[in-house]
């Protein structure tokens, strides 16, 4: 037998059958490949998230530099106003003691220590002394004990014991 | 043997096999489930809950930088306002160039090293006994008032002794020296 038309070839599958089976595998596809983005993501956030907190310790271990020294520069500079009120305080407490000496009375020696004061020196009578410099040395310090010693040419040299028991 | 499967009846509508159809139907539906179930759900959650937690701990990376940019800012400023110290307070005490210093306000004879001892666990405290002549004891004062602009933290201390000595004046104090330990 001779056929004018050629035998067609038969596909193993149906033409529906592939159309099912090419939808369900794109259906598939789409699915997997949106899942594995979102797996991927999440990976890169899980990443991120180590990075940052790498960073927030690197950081916060920063901060407890920067604060320590900040404290430690608060603190000398805290040191160096102290010790400019100190000196500040111990030239006017010299000034004002020396101030205190009157004219006619000649200082030979004079030992400045934190709670006591020791003059010596030379006052041509015992009223000079007496009146002129006791009163403001007794105004300060809580004991005066003062010693007078005459000199040959009828002066007296003195010594004069001054001492702050007290804070003031 | 022969295995004699069931025969599935040929339901055709239009020429379409409605039977084939409603199984694929299914078999799409369990697939689809079945990767939903699988993979897709599980992603989403993993994803949404590594999301939330680099938002949160972003913010609080945030949070971090601003605070260390603030305190940078703040120490920066507060080293260049407090320089003068800073660097005074790492300085070595130098005799000589201390006498240079005062030598405008008064001779200095001598400097004594007294002792050394630690001043509030940070720094070094230096004690000297300096021994000087100086004409006046205005020259005194104005040492002491020019002490603050010199480049090493120095305190003047008691005791100060002023003797009278061949129409000079001795002078004898104690010089602190500090220093950062």
């Amino acid at each position: 037998m001779y056929s004018f038309t050629r035998a067609n070839k038969k596909s193993f599958f149906a033409e529906d059958t592939k159309l099912w089976l090419i939808f369900i595998s794109a259906v598939s596809g789409l699915m997997i490949f949106f899942a594995s983005f979102l797996f991927i993501k999440g990976l890169f956030y899980k990443k991120d998230i180590k990075e940052l907190r790498l960073q927030i310790t690197q950081n916060s271990k920063k901060i407890e530099d920067f604060t320590q020294k900040i404290n430690f520069i608060k603190k000398e500079k805290q040191l160096s106003t102290q010790i400019s009120v100190n000196n500040e305080l111990l030239k006017d407490g010299v000034k004002n003691l020396l101030d205190l000496i009157p004219d006619p009375i000649t200082l030979t020696n004079i030992k400045i220590e934190k709670k006591s004061l020791y003059i010596y020196g030379i006052t041509p009578t015992k009223d000079v002394y007496n009146i002129l410099l006791l009163p403001p040395l007794k105004s300060i310090f809580t004991t005066t004990i003062t010693n007078f010693y005459q000199m040959d040419n009828g002066w007296y040299r003195f010594e004069s014991i001054n001492i702050l028991k007290e804070e003031q | 043997m022969k295995l004699k499967l069931p025969k599935i009846p040929k339901v055709e509508m239009f020429g379409i096999d409605i039977i084939k159809n409603m199984l694929f139907f299914t078999l799409f539906v369990v697939v689809f489930l079945i990767l939903l179930g699988i993979l897709v759900a599980p992603s989403i959650k993993m994803f949404k809950k590594e999301k939330r937690d680099y938002y949160t701990v972003k913010l609080e990376a945030d949070k971090v930088e601003t605070k260390l940019e603030n305190k940078t800012n703040e120490y920066q400023k507060l080293y260049r306002e407090n320089r003068r110290i800073i660097l005074a307070l790492q300085r070595e005490f130098d005799k000589n160039n201390f006498k240079m210093f005062a030598k405008k306000y008064m001779d200095i004879l001598e400097i004594k090293d007294r002792n050394i001892s630690v001043y509030d666990k940070k720094f070094i405290k230096k004690t000297y006994v300096v021994t000087a002549k100086l004409n006046t004891p205005v020259n005194f004062y104005k040492f002491v008032e020019a002490s603050k602009n010199y480049k090493n933290l120095i305190k003047i201390y008691f005791p100060i002794v002023f003797k009278a000595k061949n129409g000079d004046i001795k002078l004898i104090y104690k010089l602190e020296h500090f220093k950062v330990k």
